[in-house]
């Protein structure tokens, strides 16, 4: 979507596309980006007047039948929806016909009507944040994402994340970066000397890139792709390594085993030394905690235990190293303490004592200084769940540790005792079993020796040779030295979809962490999973969020929240103990089942849930006995401790808890991104299904109340198309999208540096309108509406979880589950529950504050806990013509002057801005910051600039790289060069991870778990059906779509096989009498898909390949297995209906630095790709087709 | 010597990513018709595979091409008499199965999703023919079916540059561990010698003085479709609406105006080159009935280096613009096909001298059977006898057999690679291995551009027609706003300046 196409009209229609290539030339020594746009992009000019596509305002038949006879009783659209939402039979006669066809065309009064009434009746009945939105991806047009949210956020609504949803946001930049995701643009990758790509296939799914990999080569590159199948991206490969699935962490840590052997043992590297010292947390001091006779690594040493610095202001989050000439503890500047001491100024990386301003030279080792050597335990995991499918079902087995000898110190601390250190660099040795100096214990003895985490310990995982393994460890690191860190890694799904995603990244960054390569042109690692850089981030969070009106925003992790309200939860049998370490503690252990933990992770403050209480938050209000705010908060927690009210997740299937509203555009949550795709439809719609398991989690959960599983949750789905998708097929109302061709917005991207807009060739064709012009037109109906139903102002009760970037991130010094509820402390709102404010909302004024650009902004505009007065900029913004003013206030009205507002105050296009956002980061920082922008101050680019050409970005501090005229983007460079802190505890990169639940989970250090065994948690039926086999199931993202997008699209269903597929190999599919393209079902305890095999040898055996967004609307028949089970669903359903939502507790630890949530910043993730399924050719007799539902009489609704 | 311009094309496969761009991009303007919707004027097809139409290479099947006899070129097809003779059945054509499958081209029954009543389960969108309008037909090929390689575990035997492989070699290359594929785009190849316009017995075919591009007068056209046949690329389709064969135009109305064809600006992979080439037409005929394993060197001999002082001096006397005489010069086709020897023509044993040239691919290292199956190599960057395509598939493919030309090529392509990473990371240029290839530094230099910077313009070398030798430019100006057509008779009598 971040490509620049001409888009060529004949006649008023749209005839075809070509891509622009007018892109700004970096510099001359990287091939120029152009053209871009690839197959997907070209073909979508013929959904613009295809049969597919949504012309007119839809709602349900059944729905508007009920629903218009209510209106000809006279009762009005508030009154018309509670007669019929309120009326069990009434409600569940519409909802059972979601998804089944039976349109009703209505003119767009009447739509928004319906819509304005619901919303009305939901938020006076059930509380605002029963209402909710969805829309991913920003970047990819700006001014349509921002319509419907600030639209939704004005109202108090939920705002629904996308990222880490969608699987893409690795969570590894979190825990390591405090960075959502900073990533190289591509010509960035053509100055690195060596690649390695692992997990995402550059010509699938970064198509207009995927020539920077070609070229490169010619440009005596070393190219290395890890990948278990042969796909379009290995050709490129000089390499290829076959790895097994799921495997890349075994691999990975048996390179980083070479690396510290060969380059920081065997030979001493000064510059990895150097650089390790300066930007990591290598030569931090953890404090050893004695256990059993053997130490286990414990938390970060503090400046609050040592006499010395006790007394600095937030010692608690000041961490310690030791001098190496001096061997004396040193407080280096820099963690993250310093970011919010109330004197600024030293918050970066320079190594200098914070008291004496003496250098520091950190000492790495304490081998050779150490006063003893304690034998240290190490988790291991690697047995937990088997690999080969010989042994899949087997029961888990626990982990167990591994007992090597660490060099340490003994410190004494503030309140007198006696403590043992070790450095973090020790420990990671010792962990990764790198022998040296006579060190004791369980080491291997040479890289043959199969002992955790040796070259020949990986072959029985990977299926990767030990040879291969050490020499492109070796190779990486040797071109890393000669280059001075011109080491790549390119990763993306297929290592990122996991359970233990965040592990295995963790694995790979630490190769790039050792050879000095972050923070280097053409060095470090990349991730590529969906267009997630929002690069004018400032303007869009305070425009989209309505920072400018109100605040703060719901905004919700949608994993967590349809983990919950789908009921997968109940499904769920991965228990905790099958991740807990030998160690962990009592506290840790009293969670066993994830939504449990989720339960704890909500009253603690650390992740956010909507509905959070189970009262409508006015109603709360509204019976205080207060009028006062912090009286109204402090009555809020007294009923809370006393369980007068409750949090909404403790009891999901109480009828008031659950989410009532749901607005869905720009994406395609039920054909695309749903995991368990027919627990949505079950309990969420309360329509057809075939789950094909019980609910198993009763006697697992202990915070949660058990109630039967409510069908038909939702009372409204709105979803704005143009094309019918499943979100389309399943919603009550469906409004017509204008296509990108016919509207005016904004792009951007990760892949390359320019801003670039869309300008409409033709109007919106038929009744098709801007999403912009849609939530305004929206909003003045609501308004009027809320005139005479919610009059005046009223208050609402906004919980939020401990933000990121603020000082809410060091909320919780313990570092550690602190769970009021079990007594561990007082709650404390803020503090070990979640934040309490109350906010003021007048709903009759939703419309004029959508078209208004609010005064919040004057006085604190910014991001990513930078923020800086407007001032007269904003008085300016009235003065431009592109935006004008309404009522003293700059207009918002049009989508144009939605873009124009935008790039006046995005500090990416606008140097002013820039120098602002440098300033305030700059007093932070301590160092000269705002030299990076004198070059480019000058830079105000209007949207006609960007109309004439695509424009590059400016430097700003929103980001961590430096657009320097001339130089490709790459990440870190700020922090590298500049010495700015990353945003983590540290302040530099962090391999070790103390946070109490990381350690008990034995993930501290990079450690490398197996993928889970679904068999052995009952995610696959225990009795196969006839001629099934069990697969593990990949779902890369595909070459012939975009998610579900153009996957419906006739120009490239024509191009591969013209429906879903799954790719088997040819000996697997041979055994088991499946030809090419033969019918074949799979299926779980989750559900049914049904598609077309396709034999290949390229893909290894017992491994299934379904290209995911393969969505039910197009070619697909019915299923025999669903038939046979008597479902209620018999058509096969996504490629997700065989997924769930398979959530990673440990995302969710907040209220700790970098561990601290943020919209699409932290938060679980769905992890769906990591799934066994059952196959089978589907049982056709000779002769027999497959059957299609079919309409009966096409009532002519165009 | 008789000096003829042509557009040479390079596809480099060695960057192709498969993506098939250029495909839709071909489709949306010049084929998204009825008559046409079955027809990719540009395709791309994985190898090894059979591709579209099904078995296109195999001339046993479809007897197109030319064959030497008594070291005379016959069509195989037979001569004008046989033709004629065959005029009302011609047995050698591709039906709409090899293209398409059973039902033909399909499309879906969109409606269905917008429409229906309400049903008992969810509508579809169910696949129906376009050609028949058959609903609920099984799809069963397509013009790209085997993408990356899909189901070519059992199609690869039926290409016939894998049969010509060893037994035991088609057998190992049909193994997880040995796997390999790669991506062939495919146009019109705008013949020096096309089949197809030897075939056609009502002349409509003609291939144009200016440039070579081959075009089919579509008011001549009878629809005997004796160029489906002879065309051994099957680049000719019928139109079935209106009985008239049709055939990509390299889409010579951009090309007339320096734009480059659709389906060459839209290559995201960046792999595609076009430009002007002299060729000399004698040697052209000469080097056509050349044996085999000689024919490449045959076909370059006869294309002309354009900084020779007594080509430019005849290009002149022949009337040739300067600017394309100046255009020949920047041609990507002239050095990557002649100077440098890295692209070589595809299937040069059809012996229509095509203008479409290939690099071929590089690829990883091979597997080796030892230690779990997968070996190390030993250099940094891959030696030629290590890469996993096998060098006689390539040559079956692009040189007739003659494993040297492909060797040749790539093996200049890995001594690019080497000398650039001794630039970049030892900071000690290798010349050795140039020179060890027959490459200069100035090659390399100049080789490098073109492989990996090349910017739109140094891709696609265009000069603009000339049209004042075809009309008068002041008459025309004044109707090329307008559709009535210029009185064409009257040109020359125009006084220049007078209207």
């Amino acid at each position: 979507m971040s490509c620049s196409w001409f888009v060529y009209v004949k006649d008023g229609i749209v005839t075809w596309e070509l891509q622009a290539v007018d892109y700004p030339l970096k510099n001359s020594e990287v091939p120029p980006h152009e053209p871009r746009g690839c197959q997907r992009g070209i073909s979508s000019s013929w959904y613009l007047y295809s049969p597919l596509r949504v012309k007119y305002p839809y709602v349900r038949k059944a729905l508007w039948d009920m629903y218009s006879e209510a209106l000809n009783k006279g009762l009005d659209p508030v009154d018309a929806w509670a007669s019929i939402v309120e009326d069990p039979e009434r409600a569940s006669r519409y909802k059972r016909a979601r998804g089944k066809g039976g349109w009703k065309r209505v003119s767009w009064d009447e739509a928004l009507n319906l819509i304005a009434g619901a919303l009305i009746y939901t938020i006076k009945k059930y509380g605002p944040d029963r209402v909710a939105g969805f829309s991913p991806i920003p970047a990819m047009s700006i001014v349509s994402f921002s319509s419907g949210m600030r639209f939704v956020s004005l109202l108090g609504g939920t705002i629904l994340s996308f990222y880490e949803w969608y699987n893409d946001l690795p969570l590894a930049s979190p825990q390591v970066y405090g960075e959502q995701t900073d990533v190289h643009e591509s010509a960035d990758w053509y100055n690195a000397t060596y690649w390695i790509i692992a997990g995402t296939s550059l010509p699938t799914t970064r198509t207009a890139d995927a020539h920077y990999l070609s070229e490169v080569r010619y440009n005596g590159t070393k190219v290395v792709i890890v990948a278990p199948d042969y796909y379009d991206h290995v050709k490129f490969a000089d390499v290829w390594v076959p790895i097994k699935p799921g495997t890349d962490g075994a691999f990975a840590l048996a390179m980083a085993h070479v690396i510290l052997k060969e380059f920081y043992v065997d030979r001493k590297v000064d510059y990895f030394i150097d650089y390790v010292k300066k930007y990591t947390n290598l030569p931090f001091l953890v404090v050893l905690e004695e256990k059993e006779g053997l130490y286990v690594p414990g938390r970060m040493l503090r400046a609050s235990q040592v006499e010395r610095y006790a007394s600095e202001e937030n010692a608690e989050w000041k961490l310690l190293v030791l001098d190496s000439k001096t061997l004396d503890l040193k407080l280096p500047h820099g963690s993250i303490g310093f970011r919010w001491d109330s004197k600024p100024g030293k918050w970066n990386l320079k190594l200098e004592d914070a008291v004496t301003s003496e250098p520091i030279d950190p000492l790495l080792t304490l081998l050779g200084v150490e006063d003893e050597r304690v034998q240290v335990a190490f988790p291991n995991f690697d047995q937990v769940f088997a690999i080969n499918p010989e042994e899949w079902g087997r029961k888990p087995r626990p982990s167990g540790i591994i007992v090597r000898e660490v060099p340490v110190k003994r410190i004494k601390t503030v309140d007198g005792k006696e403590i043992v250190v070790a450095t973090v660099f020790d420990l990671l040795m010792a962990h990764l079993g790198v022998a040296r100096g006579g060190l004791g214990g369980d080491y291997p003895s040479d890289y043959n020796d199969p002992k955790p985490y040796t070259p020949a310990w990986q072959e029985a995982f990977t299926g990767v040779s030990r040879e291969l393994v050490i020499k492109i460890a070796r190779e990486f690191a040797e071109n890393a030295e000669k280059t001075k860190g011109k080491s790549l890694i390119i990763m993306g799904p297929g290592v990122q979809h996991w359970y233990h995603q965040d592990l295995y990244y963790r694995a790979y960054i630490l190769l790039v962490i050792l050879t000095g390569s972050v923070g280097r042109n053409g060095g470090g690692w990349c991730h590529y999973v969906g267009t997630e850089k929002l690069r004018p981030i400032a303007p869009v969070v305070s425009i989209a969020f309505s920072l400018d009106w109100t605040g703060p925003p719901r905004f919700m992790n949608s994993t967590l929240y349809w983990y919950i309200h789908t009921g997968q939860w109940k499904f769920d049998r991965l228990t905790l103990d099958t991740q807990w370490a030998p160690y962990a503690s009592s506290k840790t252990r009293r969670y066993m089942h994830p939504a449990d933990f989720f339960a704890m992770a909500v009253r603690t403050g650390w992740i956010p849930f909507y509905p959070t209480f189970n009262k409508n938050p006015l109603k709360i209000v509204e019976e205080a006995p207060s009028t006062d705010d912090k009286e109204i908060i402090k009555y809020v927690v007294d009923q809370l401790k006393k369980g007068e009210l409750k949090f909404a997740i403790e009891d999901p299937d109480s009828p008031a808890n659950t989410p009532k509203v749901l607005f869905v555009w720009r994406g395609n949550l039920i054909g695309s991104s749903m995991r368990g795709h027919y627990h949505f439809l079950r309990s969420i719609l309360g329509t057809h299904h075939n789950i094909l398991g019980e609910e198993q989690a009763k006697d697992l959960v202990k915070e949660i109340t058990w109630r039967p599983t409510i069908e038909g949750k939702l009372d409204l789905l709105v979803t704005i198309e143009f094309r019918m998708s499943s979100s389309a097929n399943y919603a009550d109302v469906v409004l017509p999208a204008a296509h990108w061709y016919e509207k005016y917005d904004l792009t951007c991207g990760d892949l390359h540096t320019f801003i670039h807009p869309f300008t409409p060739a033709t109007d919106p064709y038929w009744e098709s309108r801007h999403e912009w012009d849609i939530f305004k037109d929206l909003a003045k109906k609501f308004s009027e509406l809320a005139a005479k139903h919610i009059p005046g102002k009223v208050k609402d009760l906004v919980a939020h979880a401990l933000l990121h970037d603020t000082p809410q991130e060091i909320a919780q010094p313990e570092g550690d589950i602190i769970d009021w509820k079990y007594g561990d402390s007082e709650p404390v709102p803020g503090k070990n529950m979640p934040v309490l404010t109350i906010v003021e909302r007048d709903y009759t004024k939703i419309y004029d504050m959508y078209i208004r650009l609010g005064p919040k902004v004057k006085k604190r505009f910014g991001a990513k806990g930078i923020f800086f007065p407007l001032d007269g900029l904003y008085e300016k913004l009235k003065e431009d013509p592109l935006i004008g003013e309404v009522d003293g206030y700059p207009s918002l009205e049009t989508p144009v002057a939605v873009a124009e507002t935008i790039l006046k105050l995005a500090p990416e296009v606008n140097g002013e801005v820039s120098y602002k956002a440098w300033e305030a980061l700059e007093s932070r920082v301590g160092l000269k910051l705002t030299d990076v922008i004198e070059k480019s101050v000058h830079v105000s680019y209007t949207y006609n600039d960007i109309i004439a050409q695509p424009r590059n970005v400016i430097s700003s501090p929103m980001w961590t790289g430096l657009e320097e005229p001339g130089r490709t983007y790459s990440p870190y460079v700020l922090n590298v060069e500049k010495l700015v802190p990353w945003r983590t505890l540290s302040g530099r990169q962090e391999v070790y991870i103390d946070h109490g639940v990381f350690r008990d989970f034995g993930e501290a250090l990079p450690v490398y778990k197996p993928p889970v065994d679904h068999v052995a948690i009952s995610d696959v039926p225990s009795k196969l059906e006839d001629g099934s086999r069990l697969f593990r199931l990949l779902t890369p993202h595909p070459k012939w779509g975009i998610h579900t997008t153009f996957q419906d699209n006739l120009r490239i269903l024509q191009l591969f096989r013209g429906g879903p597929h799954v790719y088997l190999n040819s000996l697997d599919a041979r055994e088991m009498g499946i030809n090419d393209n033969d019918w074949i079902e799979l299926y779980s305890s989750h559900g049914i898909t049904v598609a077309r095999a396709v034999t290949s040898h390229r893909v290894p055996r017992g491994v299934a390949i379904m290209y995911h967004g393969q969505e039910r609307t197009v070619n697909v028949p019915v299923s025999k297995l669903a038939s046979e089970k008597k479902k209620s669903d018999i058509l096969g359903g996504t490629n997700n209906a065989v997924t769930r939502i398979l959530p990673k507790v440990l995302w969710v630890v907040g209220g700790y630095a970098q561990l601290s949530y943020f919209l699409n910043y932290h938060g679980t993730s769905p992890s769906e790709r990591d799934i066994i399924v059952a196959i089978r050719k589907l049982p056709l007799k000779p002769g027999e087709r497959p059957v299609y539902p079919k309409p009966t009489i096409a009532m002519g609704g165009d | 010597m008789k000096i003829l311009p042509q557009i040479g094309v390079i596809f480099n496969l060695d960057k192709c990513i498969g993506c098939h761009t250029c495909t839709v991009a071909c489709k949306n303007i010049w084929t998204n018709r009825d008559g046409a919707e079955y027809m990719y004027w540009n395709n791309v097809e994985t190898k090894p595979g059979i591709g579209y139409p099904k078995q296109w290479e195999d001339q046993d099947k479809y007897k197109g091409g030319w064959t030497v006899k008594n070291r005379k070129l016959r069509l195989r097809l037979g001569g004008k008499a046989s033709i004629l003779l065959n005029i009302f059945w011609n047995p050698w054509l591709p039906s709409m199965e090899d293209y398409w499958g059973s039902k033909g081209p399909w499309t879906y029954t969109y409606e269905d999703l917008h429409t229906g009543k309400e049903m008992k389960t969810q509508p579809v969108a169910r696949p129906k023919s376009l050609i028949t309008g058959e609903e609920d037909i099984q799809l069963d090929w397509g013009p790209n079916w085997e993408d990356a390689g899909a189901g070519i575990d059992r199609t690869a035997r039926l290409d016939p540059n894998y049969k010509k492989l060893s037994p035991e070699e088609q057998e190992a290359y049909l193994e997880y561990k040995n796997v390999f594929y790669f991506y062939l785009p495919r146009i019109c190849n705008h013949c020096l010698n096309p089949a197809c316009v030897a075939a056609c017995p009502a002349g409509a075919i003609y291939k144009r003085e200016e440039d070579g591009v081959v075009l089919i007068d579509q008011n001549k056209c009878r629809g005997w479709r004796f160029c489906v046949s002879a065309c051994p690329y099957k680049k000719v389709y019928f139109n079935w609406r209106t009985g008239k064969s049709e055939k990509c135009i390299l889409c010579y109305p951009r090309l007339e105006a320096g734009q480059a064809p659709a389906c060459m600006w839209s290559c995201v992979g960046r792999i595609r080159y076009l430009g002007v080439v002299f060729y000399d037409l004698d040697k052209a005929y000469e080097a056509l009935t050349a044996p085999d394993h000689k024919l490449v060197e045959a076909y370059r001999s006869a294309i002309l280096d354009p900084f020779d002082d007594d080509t430019i001096k005849e290009a002149r006397a022949q009337g040739i613009p300067e600017s394309w005489i100046e255009a020949a010069k920047r041609s990507p086709f002239y050095y990557m096909a002649k100077k440098w020897e890295i692209a070589l023509p595809l299937h040069p044993e059809f012996r229509t001298f095509p203008m479409v040239w290939y690099v071929p691919p590089l690829s990883p290292v091979q597997t080796v059977m030892e230690k779990n199956g997968y070996s190390t190599p030993e250099e940094w960057l891959p030696k030629l006898d290590e890469l996993r395509i096998p060098m006689k598939y390539l040559a079956n493919l692009l040189a007739a057999g003659n494993e040297e030309e492909v060797k040749k090529a790539l093996r200049r392509l890995i001594a690019l690679r080497i000398y650039r990473r001794s630039l970049r990371v030892e900071g000690k240029p290798n010349v050795e291995v140039l020179e060890k290839v027959g490459l200069t530094v100035s090659d390399a230099k100049r080789m490098y551009r073109l492989l990996a910077l090349a910017y739109h313009h140094e891709r696609f070398a265009l000069p603009t027609t000339h049209t004042e030798k075809a009309t008068v430019p002041y008459m025309h100006q004044g109707f090329a706003g307008f559709t009535e057509k210029m009185p064409k008779k009257e040109w020359h009598k125009q006084p220049v300046g007078g209207r």
